[in-house]
């Protein structure tokens, strides 16, 4: 009896194995623990408060009571202030002149951001030359008051009254045009800023056919207005932040209020006000600071130039976010299968619009898995390629002197290397490199032995299809984990393969864009919401939004 | 729970990456031959293990099989290492290694080849009859049945001669392992080719017990046929002889495999009359009466007249069609007659399913006659009825 | 968060997680460890007539269940039975999921040995495996339904894809005769079909994380009726293609009926990779919910944090699947669980139900 126990005792190995089956994970464990705490989570509610309470710290209280202490109205002292604070800027310009009354004035503005136009024609030549009707003179000249400038003088619609030096300050900067005048307390603000702006072109990264072909912009008042270009709508609603804690940035929130599922809507709102950092150029920023998980490779908010698509996802309930100065919305919260989407599947019929959509998942299953199993196959399981295949690539490996890894990895990477080149080529030269980077170097590289054309074909496949993701985000993060693929599948073959599968999937079952799930409506099982995933079915059977929003408006028809 | 470690993603495929960088069992493709033929003979040395032998090679064994390892592709830079078997020309290379145990012999391949022998692609088995006669036809198979290489769709075969001869083919560009392969899907064609055998069939049939046929090849001048049928008796799984292609087509009929195919007869001034096969239809029913075991086949068949070499007469005639049937008939008939004859009196065996049979509509019968059915078998009657219909003419009707 | 964050799963969930437990490496063993019993072709009749027992017994458990909502059963049991005797009956389930979940995973080992990855040392294959397994299983019980809910359609449209092409080296007279020899050969399978049915003791546990366990029964019913109609479906096939003698010859029945034959002109002329992959996920699967299953039941009878519990089971399950020294050891292990199954879960649901009952009329008089 003793004899048997003791036989089934496993070697001492046995036990050393079972304790690095052990560490491993309790050191990733701790490591991610460690990492998590130095990213700070957005998901956990308790830190993110604090920031806001840190974003006042008193820097210099001095300097701080000088800019808030209101104007005195005298106008040498008030203009000598402002050129204290900003006569160093080499565009900021001050004009001085003299009113018609005799008055003392003086603009001041920011070259290439005032408006020209405005300020000559509407302003100066009104204030200099146009003396104010006999019949209405007042009876003490020094009594030109702001309401009188405001009210018969300046025939501008913008104007604002700005109290104390900061104010002052921080608009002329941002385009608009100051105006003082001696014996008027308040410093009038003249129009807004008209710099160089792009027109509205079409949509750089999400090309279609068909479809509208107008794209956001840089401005975001101009987007706004894009928006709520889309029809009459009421419920449409925007409502603005200033993100950014030194270069203070307009962002927006747009949602539909009688649909948005209104603790999404607090959510987001939280999430923005609780972003803490100097500044954000783009949307990216603000998508990288309010995602859900940071060490994820799978985007949690999806960026678009097209309108059309913004609204549409308005309508099923989500939220889109606009920042100044960035042409691209975020679209909140995402889901894997929204990726993979295109508004053409609703512009063009039901039937191709299915097709389309099956041939992207198809794609997906390209980009990610096709040299995985082009190396497991060919390292691993010559037993499962067709015989005849195996004749011809056993024939057309030979003399390739590298493991079909490196094989693989020589060739990915310079495709990588390819795109990336692609991007930043000269439009004249861009096609003429793509062709001898693509075709000359391929097909040298089979004739140089270094790769077999199998390879080639499977390499080509590969960037085709991830490149047939609407989404260019998405299309980076197939390419990227495709690498995870292939090394897994050079340890384990067709196992680590299917291993990589399950891990990949096991994170996307994990991960949640907002609180949804970000593999629905695959599951939980939504058979509703399956009517616009893989299939794209008629209009007339989509009467519903997507359930996993929980909007509050279910109906799309009436 | 909040959300756990999700990084594990990157950190879990690192440490795979970093840890297990030594890949284990990866061979690459282009390393390897692919066995994609084996023929088995009865051992006798060729002249070039003889001379190696006289080298020194030699390990303790008994010459009991000569396998012939047929392999691919053969690449340019290796034909002056191709054995004496094959041309220089040929797309495939045949090894001989003579010994006993199977799987040894695929082992010895490595001290002869380079590139290791790998056996996911094997397509055919080719057995020559006088080594069958002499061996259990289980014993030559267990490697392969064991084998997680080699896959149980394997075709097996029987050679009337050498087995190695079938391994051999005077086409340039010709395999021939996937040439007998691709053979056997003729079935449509002709109906003197036997539905195939793979391994995983022989496997159940063995050791149920049951005698079997397997296609017979010859073999000339580098040529291969089907030709006939090996009968191997169920107790002893060897060899006890051979059906020819009449009693074949005969045999294919009363199991009911026929998917094409013809019947040829002489009318009754000894001219060419031709039946092609459309359709057949077998049915065997199963008669007991106390120890008395009998069985009727009927069949039913529809065919067109292909060939009829007596221009006097027309196929629009209904007479001469049933006149035709009936010439058809009587040659089934007689096939029928022979191969049945064949089958009870000269081998003594069951080949044709008569025992599957009983098994399904007797099978507490069944359950007593088992153990000695190949002879139970030879004393039961059996009948047949046979009922061909010319359906059409082709598109002559002349 | 507008979504629930507690680990609640929907009916159909509960359904997946039944029939992803169920199909594990049953699916390339069942036809011969049936067919070497039964001897016939008529096991498939004992895979109902299994499928209907597992059922009942399946039923009984979700009765008990419901009668202590929000509970599983290692907190109620105690409340049935006392602590004593309750908390022997916990840890004998926890070693029994333990043990469950290091037998698939040595099952899936040794197969990827040796048709996927020969020459790659056991640990590494089971390594790997199992830190994706506690990977998933760590995000709780939520995330695991979802994650199976991508694998069982998988599961089933590649099986049934497989079983279809197979179906050209299928012989219907392999199956035949029905019933050729009575009865008792279909009773005599039973008992390995309750094996491969093991997977309804689950609801022991998941009815606690319903969010409607009212339908816990129809959950069970139709978790319990997709693993049967698939498992009846591969053994018709795998038995029609190889017959009954040969299918006992054959240690990996299913997968030998798919390496019988190879289709050309279609894309790929070889299938058990298909078959392989989607056993490795239910393998997968398997494990994973034996594997939390274990830790919950360590969790609530300890009262601690289900988490290092689960880290500290890996080793544990580790040695174990590593202690069977050969396949014969290996199937026999099998068999043991399955006896103990049995025993575990087919008797002790109706004598607490019985307990339950009596002692709840009990309760009921004492107040009236």
């Amino acid at each position: 009896m003793w004899q048997t126990i003791v036989s089934y005792i496993p070697d001492w190995i046995v036990f050393v194995q079972a304790l690095v089956l052990l560490i491993v994970p309790i050191i990733i464990y701790f490591t991610s623990k460690w990492l998590q705490s130095a990213l700070g989570s957005l998901t956990s509610e308790g830190t993110t408060t604090e920031n806001k309470s840190e974003e006042n710290t008193p820097e210099d209280g001095k300097a701080e009571a000088e800019d808030n202490a209101p104007f005195t109205g005298e106008y040498v002292t008030d203009l000598a202030s402002i050129k204290n604070r900003i006569a160093k800027n080499c565009d900021v310009h001050f004009r001085e002149f003299t009113m018609a009354n005799g008055k003392k004035a003086a603009i001041i503005y920011v070259e290439g951001l005032y408006d020209k136009e405005l300020i000559e024609v509407q302003v100066m030549k009104s204030l200099m030359f146009d003396d104010v009707e006999e019949t209405e003179k007042p009876s003490d000249e020094t009594k030109i008051t702001k309401t009188y400038l405001m009210n018969k003088m300046l025939p501008i619609s913008e104007i604002r009254e700005a109290l104390n030096l900061q104010q002052v300050v921080s608009d002329i900067l941002v385009g608009s045009t100051a105006m003082l005048i001696d014996g008027i307390v308040e410093v009038l603000l003249l129009g807004s800023a008209t710099g160089k702006t792009r027109s509205i072109e079409e949509p750089l990264s999400e090309g279609l056919l068909r479809g509208p072909r107008i794209g956001f912009t840089e401005i975001l008042s101009d987007n706004t207005a894009i928006l709520r270009r889309h029809g009459k709508n009421e419920s449409l609603e925007l409502i603005k932040f200033q993100v950014g804690t030194r270069a203070k940035k307009d962002l927006v929130v747009a949602y539909m209020n009688d649909i948005v599922n209104s603790e999404l809507l607090e959510e987001v709102k939280r999430r923005i006000e609780s972003i803490n950092m100097d500044y954000l150029p783009e949307s990216g920023y603000v998508e990288q600071l309010i995602e859900d998980n940071s060490l994820s490779p799978f985007q949690q908010a999806q960026n678009t130039e097209r309108p059309d698509r913004v609204i549409n996802s308005l309508l099923e309930g989500r939220v889109a976010i606009l920042l100044d100065g960035s042409p691209f919305a975020l679209i909140v919260p995402v889901t894997f299968s929204m990726l993979l989407q295109s508004p053409e599947d609703y512009y063009e019929r039901w039937i191709p619009g299915t097709l389309l959509r099956m041939l992207r998942f198809l794609a997906t299953f390209f980009a990610l898995f096709a040299p995985a199993l082009y190396i497991s196959f060919i390292s691993y399981h010559p037993g499962l390629i067709p015989t005849k295949l195996v004749m011809s690539i056993i024939e057309a490996r030979q003399g390739v002197p590298f493991p079909s890894l490196i094989e693989a990895l020589i060739m990915e990477t310079s495709i990588e290397i390819l795109r990336e080149a692609g991007v930043r080529l000269p439009k004249p030269i861009g096609p003429a490199m793509g062709i001898v980077g693509g075709l000359i170097i391929g097909d040298a590289a089979v004739n140089a032995g270094l790769v077999s054309p199998f390879l080639v074909i499977v390499v080509a496949v590969t960037a085709i299809s991830s490149f047939a993701i609407p989404s260019y985000s998405a299309g980076i993060t197939l390419r990227l984990l495709r690498f995870l693929a292939m090394f897994c599948a050079a340890v384990l073959g067709a196992y680590g393969t299917v291993l990589f599968f399950l891990l990949l999937f096991s994170h996307l079952v994990k991960l949640k864009s907002f609180g949804v799930p970000y593999i629905s409506p695959i599951s939980p099982y939504r058979l509703d919401d399956w009517k616009d995933f893989i299939f794209r079915l008629p209009f007339k059977v989509m009467k519903r939004r997507p359930l996993l929003m929980k909007t509050k408006d279910s109906d799309r028809k009436k | 729970m909040d959300s756990m470690k999700r990084y594990f993603v990157f950190a879990l495929s690192i440490l795979l990456v970093l840890c297990l960088t030594g890949c284990w069992g990866n061979k690459e493709i282009e390393d390897l031959s692919v066995n994609v033929g084996l023929a088995l003979d009865v051992g006798e040395e060729s002249e070039l293990e003889q001379e190696l032998a006289k080298e020194g090679d030699s390990y303790p064994k008994k010459n009991l099989i000569t396998a012939t390892l047929q392999t691919v592709p053969v690449l340019a830079s290796k034909n002056e290492q191709q054995s004496s078997t094959s041309k220089s020309s040929a797309m495939y290379l045949n090894t001989e290694e003579t010994g006993d145990s199977v799987f040894q012999l695929y082992r010895q391949y490595s001290l002869r080849r380079y590139r290791p022998i790998i056996g996911h692609h094997l397509k055919v088995i080719v057995i020559s009859s006088e080594l069958s006669r002499k061996m259990d036809l289980e014993k030559l198979l267990k490697f392969i049945l064991r084998d997680n290489d080699i896959r149980p769709s394997c075709l097996v075969l029987i050679s009337k001669g050498k087995a190695s001869e079938a391994l051999v083919s005077s086409q340039t560009g010709d395999i021939p392992s996937f040439h007998l392969r691709s053979m056997v899907e003729n079935q449509f064609r002709n109906n003197k080719i036997l539905a195939p055998m793979i391994l995983t069939k022989l496997d159940g049939i063995m050791n149920s017990g049951s005698s079997f046929v397997l296609q017979n090849l010859v073999s000339a001048k580098g040529e291969v046929e089907f030709a006939g049928a090996g009968v191997i008796k169920g107790e002893t799984n060897k060899w006890i002889g051979t059906l020819n292609e009449h009693e074949v087509e005969g045999l294919t009929w009363i199991k009911g495999e026929i998917e094409g195919g013809l019947i040829k007869t002489y009318d009754k001034s000894g001219e060419v009359l031709a039946y092609e096969i459309k359709s057949a239809k077998t049915k065997i029913k199963t008669k007991v009466h106390g120890n008395d075991i009998s069985f009727h086949v009927s069949i039913e068949s529809d065919g067109r007249l292909i060939e009829n070499w007596d221009t006097s007469q027309v196929p629009t005639d209904d007479k001469f069609l049933k006149e035709a049937e009936g010439y058809f008939e009587e040659e089934l008939k007689e096939m029928l007659h022979k191969t049945i004859h064949k089958m009870q009196d000269v081998y003594h065996v069951d080949v044709a399913g008569f025992g599957n049979k009983l098994r399904i509509q007797h099978p507490k019968v069944w359950k007593t006659v088992k153990k000695d059915w190949d002879e139970t078998f030879s004393q039961s009657d059996i009948t047949y009825d046979v009922k061909l219909t010319i359906t059409d003419y082709g598109s002559s009707s002349k | 968060m507008f979504t629930r964050t507690d680990d609640k799963i929907t009916t159909a969930q509960t359904v997946v997680i039944i029939s992803c437990y169920m199909l594990g490496s049953g699916v390339l063993t069942l036809p011969r460890t049936l067919t070497e019993r039964v001897k016939t072709a008529d096991g498939w009749i004992s895979l109902i007539v299994g499928g209907l027992i597992v059922l009942l017994a399946g039923i009984c458990i979700v009765k008990l269940c419901q009668q202590y909502p929000g509970k599983t059963i290692y907190q109620f049991v105690q409340e049935i039975v006392g602590s004593w005797i309750g908390s022997c009956l916990s840890t004998l389930m926890i070693l029994y999921f333990v043990a469950i979940s290091a037998f698939q995973i040595r099952v899936m080992a040794e197969v990827t040995k040796l048709y996927l990855l020969e020459g790659t040392p056991m640990w590494v294959i089971v390594m790997s495996f199992m830190w994706i397994g506690l990977y998933l299983i760590t995000s709780g019980i939520n995330s695991m339904a979802r994650l199976f809910e991508i694998i069982l359609p998988i599961t089933i449209v590649v099986l049934l894809i497989c079983m279809f092409l197979s179906s050209e080296i299928f012989e219907i007279d392999n199956i035949r005769p029905v019933l050729g020899e009575g009865i008792l050969p279909v009773l005599r399978g039973l008992r390995s079909t309750v094996f491969v049915f093991i997977g309804y003791e689950i609801m022991f546990i998941l009815p606690a994380f319903m969010q409607h366990p009212k339908k816990g029964v129809k959950a069970m019913i139709i978790g319990t009726s997709i693993p049967l109609v698939m498992y009846m479906i591969t053994y018709i096939m795998v038995v029609g293609a190889l017959s009954v003698d040969g299918v006992v010859r054959s240690t990996w029945p299913t997968l030998d009926l798919m390496r019988s034959f190879e289709i050309t002109g279609l894309l790929f002329e070889r299938f058990e990779f298909f078959l392989l992959v989607i056993w490795i996920m239910q393998i997968f699967s398997t494990f994973t919910i034996t594997f939390y299953a274990a830790s919950m039941g360590l969790a609530q009878l300890s009262k601690r944090n289900i988490q290092p519990i689960m880290y500290g089971l890996i080793p544990i399950i580790f040695i174990v699947a590593l202690l069977p020294k050969n396949m014969n050891e290996v199937f026999d292990f099998g068999d043991f669980i399955g006896s103990v199954s049995i025993y575990l879960f087919g008797l002790l649901p109706v004598v607490l139900l019985l307990i339950t009952k009596i002692f709840k009329k009990g309760a009921l008089k004492e107040d009236g």
